[in-house]
């Protein structure tokens, strides 16, 4: 199927043996003979597969349901080996979806899945503190929990780290999520978020624009952001109530 | 020694030692096999292990969990089933879930059991080393005191050496308890011997009053650390060689339930020291003065936005002092409560936690007042008729020329206020019984040294009060009106003293909720309040029938219309003469940045469900903020009878927390 812009959404897993990018997208429902790999991107692997699920909440208007009622997307696993440890990062249009397929998995294996979550505050500090390059924060979201009535409160700007503003709440809330820009490809620049509990996601406008979620996932490992969970940063999601 | 699998905790004869013990996943809710083992584990940390083994129940493993110090109990069908490994060791399927846990287990007890019988010549007990060596502890010298010390000195070792003996094993969180138990029976002891021998005859001491005092807090403290001996550490590995003297516990106590309550204490205990709100208010005694003071007889809480100096503001110490400990248990007279050295939970919260009734998180009320005694004592403290004379001038003394002398005179005022309001309501009562229209009380400008006594006693605890409910409300329920407002009238339901004096909880929450409103106006903030409150209670009415309730919304709407300010509900007198102890409470007690650290949890998530796990999850790290955590819980709660999961929620809510 022709690739189609929209959302996505991400987790990191820590690869192994039992658990190669091919088993996580058949356990993502891809048809065997669909899995595919796409052009590299950078030091990541890409495979892509489809699976048809009864929900489209894409924008767009070209999607058309099969004879049961389902609509196909695609699902894309990135492999990459940074500093001698193997990596996926999983990523789907349907948030539910991946939870759901994510949580049969964990629960097939003897042992569970481990995923990864950023220290938000070692992020912020990396981003405030080195330059700009292609990658960069353009918004950071902190948790207020020292003021009554305030839950988010998000800033927004060239460089949102660097404000008075943000500085001022230090004692007052925790970092809670991030937007980076990312301009690895000569179109538009990408915004990737990130929260505190390993959740990703961006508007993808084409599939080569999924190297600035790759990217940012590089810098993350690289500097030694991640800390390993077994807990699903899906969890954070309400409950169930989708037939996807 | 024979095993019984029964529906129920009730003994099946006398001799009978019982738990009720509750299953990881339904399914393993099958009895007994006929053939098996049970290990028994003490963990480090329940929360991990129960993590760890939550993906092990089933293929013959089922897993269940308690209130006892062995809070995993795992049940293993069939033989041994032994193998030999590459180093030609025989190992069991047991050994293989022991291995899985190793590194978070104190103790593990295995009993074979054939049938219905243990194969009690087969127990075996396997202990793990402390992750760190334990602290050592020196008795406390006592050969050389009077005998009323020397003998309450003389249990206390006995007493702690049991209580650390096994604490340093199985739960050595409890570590800087026994240090600070141990310093203060110490300094007790010290004390006492700067005055006395052991042949000192206390009547011909100067100050037999004083040194009855400190007897009586040696008898505080070994009462309540033989209560935590017997709940905390009472049963220990052999279980056969213990037992807990509670019936319904009796086979495993409740050493879990003890290790969260404390779990919960300490956390706000230690987030408060690190604070040091007590050093940063003594630091701020000579500054200046936030308010012109008494005369012409009323402060301007408007000018205080502008003064310099608050808790928040003043710079904390380079050296913390260490946190005040309190003894922490589970109290079926005393329910929740405190004292100088100890703070109690309702016994009811063991089971029923997960209730809106019992909620663990009205330790925080009671912790809050231990808290801010000290800080009234660092103002209002007078210990003899010199440090009253000085009090009482500081009152008199016109304009404040320092911040402590501007809030001493602001705290004497508002006491004589409050009992000024009380006094009048009184006079009208009487007055309308003789049928009189107008009432008058006089009080001499300057303050006697007998009104400053006759305040400081009788008045002080409803100043408490209201300072309290403020930080309460603001630090442990988010100024969450629905959440506050439900815990606080679900828990006084169960207090039989608060229906005759209802006006006076009601005046209370009004003043807690009014802590949001940012104008000065106290006729708005009393409409405000009241109508928030009438709210909340409406809320709580409309899910079912409550008595107390009702009665306070009746209090409240009678408060309301009755605007003239007659009848002894006059809600509007009383709130204007205590609001402006709510305004100085929050511009010069709370601080954001206390209240944004009790709260710090990374496994907070934003929106409605802040921890987004469910009863019988564990996640695979430790939950930061025990207080923010049950008031996420508290949030999803419902009335006791209405959860058929009552006392199985509550055991996950204790277990999730260790």
């Amino acid at each position: 199927m022709k690739f189609e812009p929209r959302r996505y959404s991400a987790v990191l897993l820590a690869a192994d043996r039992s658990l190669t990018a091919r088993q996580l997208l058949m356990a993502l429902d891809c048809e065997r003979s669909g899995i595919k790999p796409v052009t590299p991107i950078g030091e990541w692997s890409v495979g892509a597969g489809t699976v048809r699920v009864r929900a489209n909440y894409s924008r767009s208007s070209r999607a058309v349901a099969d004879d049961d009622g389902l609509y196909p997307h695609r699902v894309f696993v990135a492999d990459a080996t940074i500093d001698g440890r193997p990596y996926h990062l999983v990523a789907s249009p349907y948030v539910r979806f991946l939870a759901k397929c994510l949580k049969r998995l964990d629960d097939s294996r003897p042992m569970p899945l481990i995923y990864f979550k950023p220290s938000m505050s070692d992020v912020f500090s990396h981003f405030e503190t080195t330059r700009p390059t292609r990658l960069a924060a353009t918004r950071i979201s902190v948790l207020m929990e020292g003021d009554v009535g305030l839950e988010i409160v998000s800033l927004s700007g060239r460089n949102p780290l660097r404000s008075d503003l943000r500085h001022a709440l230090l004692g007052v809330a925790s970092p809670y999520a991030i937007r980076v820009k990312g301009t690895f490809i000569e179109k538009r620049p990408v915004n990737i978020h990130a929260d505190r509990h390993g959740n990703i996601w961006c508007h993808l406008g084409s599939e080569e624009a999924l190297i600035n979620m790759a990217a940012f996932a590089s810098v993350m490992i690289r500097n030694g952001h991640l800390a390993p969970t077994s807990s699903s940063p899906l969890l954070r999601l309400p409950g169930e109530d989708s037939d996807l | 020694m024979h095993l019984v699998d029964a529906a129920s905790t009730e003994l099946v004869d006398a001799t009978a030692r019982v738990s009720a013990v509750y299953p990881l996943a339904n399914e393993a809710d099958a009895p007994l096999p006929s053939s098996g083992y049970l290990v028994f584990l003490f963990p480090r940390s329940a929360q991990t292990v129960l993590s760890k083994l939550t993906r092990h129940v089933g293929e013959g493993i089922a897993v269940f969990a308690s209130h006892g110090l062995a809070s995993v109990i795992l049940v293993v069908t069939g033989g041994p089933d032994s193998e030999t490994d590459a180093d030609g060791a025989e190992r069991t399927r047991i050994d293989d879930l022991l291995d899985l846990v190793d590194g978070d287990l104190c103790a593990a007890e295995i009993w074979p059991f054939e049938g219905e019988t243990v194969l009690e010549t087969q127990t075996t007990v396997r202990h793990w080393s402390p992750a760190s060596a334990p602290a050592t502890f020196e008795d406390v010298e006592a050969s050389d005191l009077p005998y009323e010390v020397r003998t309450e000195v003389e249990q206390f070792n006995l007493n702690f050496q049991y209580f650390w003996a096994r604490a340093y094993k199985y739960c050595d969180e409890y570590e800087d308890l026994a240090a600070w138990l141990q310093e203060t029976v110490s300094d007790i002891a010290r004390t006492v011997a700067a005055y006395a021998r052991a042949d000192t005859d206390p009547a011909s001491l100067d100050n037999p009053q004083q040194h009855y005092g400190l007897v009586s807090l040696l008898v505080e403290i070994n009462a309540c650390l033989t209560m935590l001996n017997s709940q905390a550490v009472g049963v220990t590995p052999p279980l056969t060689q213990s037992s807990f003297p509670v019936g319904e516990y009796s086979l495993l106590g409740i050493g879990s339930a003890a290790r969260a309550a404390w779990r919960i204490y300490r956390h706000m205990s230690d987030i408060f020291a690190n604070a040091q709100h007590l050093d940063r208010l003594h630091a701020m005694r000579h500054g200046a003065p936030f308010d012109s003071g008494v005369v012409p007889y009323r402060f301007n809480p408007a000018s205080w936005e502008s003064s310099p100096l608050s808790i928040e503001t003043q710079p904390p110490g380079a050296d913390p002092s260490p946190p005040r400990r309190h003894i922490v248990y589970f109290s079926s007279r005393w329910g929740f409560h405190q004292t100088i050295q100890s703070v109690s939970l309702s016994w009811q919260c063991i089971n029923g936690n997960a209730a809106t009734d019992w909620n663990l998180l009205t330790l925080s009320h009671e912790f809050l007042h231990s808290h801010l005694r000290e800080l009234l004592d660092e103002l209002l403290l007078v210990q003899d008729d010199a440090e009253l004379a000085a009090l009482v001038e500081a009152y008199n003394s016109g304009e404040p020329t320092t911040w402590s002398i501007a809030a001493k005179q602001f705290l004497l005022q508002r006491l004589r206020w409050i009992d000024h309001g009380l006094q009048l309501i009184a006079a009208r009562d009487t007055a309308e019984q003789n049928g009189q229209s107008h009432v008058e009380i006089v009080r001499s400008a300057p303050m006697t040294a007998e009104e400053a006594h006759h305040l400081l006693r009788d008045r002080l605890r409803f100043l408490e009060e209201v300072i309290v409910h403020v930080m309460d409300y603001i630090y442990f329920y988010d100024a969450d009106d629905e959440l506050f407002v439900s815990s606080l009238w679900h828990s006084w339901a169960l207090v039989p003293n608060v229906q005759p004096k209802i006006d006076e909880y009601v005046l209370r929450t009004l003043l807690a909720l009014a802590s949001t409103w940012r104008s000065h106006d106290e006729t708005q903030a009393f409409d405000d309040a009241s109508a928030r409150l009438d709210s909340c209670l409406a809320s709580i009415l409309d899910a079912g029938d409550h008595g107390l309730v009702g009665l306070a919304r009746s209090v409240l709407d009678e408060g309301e219309t009755n605007v003239s300010g007659s009848g002894r509900t006059d809600l509007r007198t009383r709130f204007g003469m205590a609001f402006p102890l709510v305004r100085w409470t929050k511009q010069f007690l709370i601080s954001s940045e206390l209240h944004a650290k009790l709260a710090h949890d990374e496994l907070r998530v934003a929106g409605e469900r802040a921890y987004p796990i469910d009863p019988w999850e564990f996640p695979d790290s430790r939950i930061e903020s025990p207080t923010g955590f049950l008031l996420d819980r508290f949030r999803r709660m419902t009335r006791a009878y209405e959860n058929d999961r009552l006392e199985s929620d509550s055991l996950w809510q204790l277990l999730v927390l260790i």
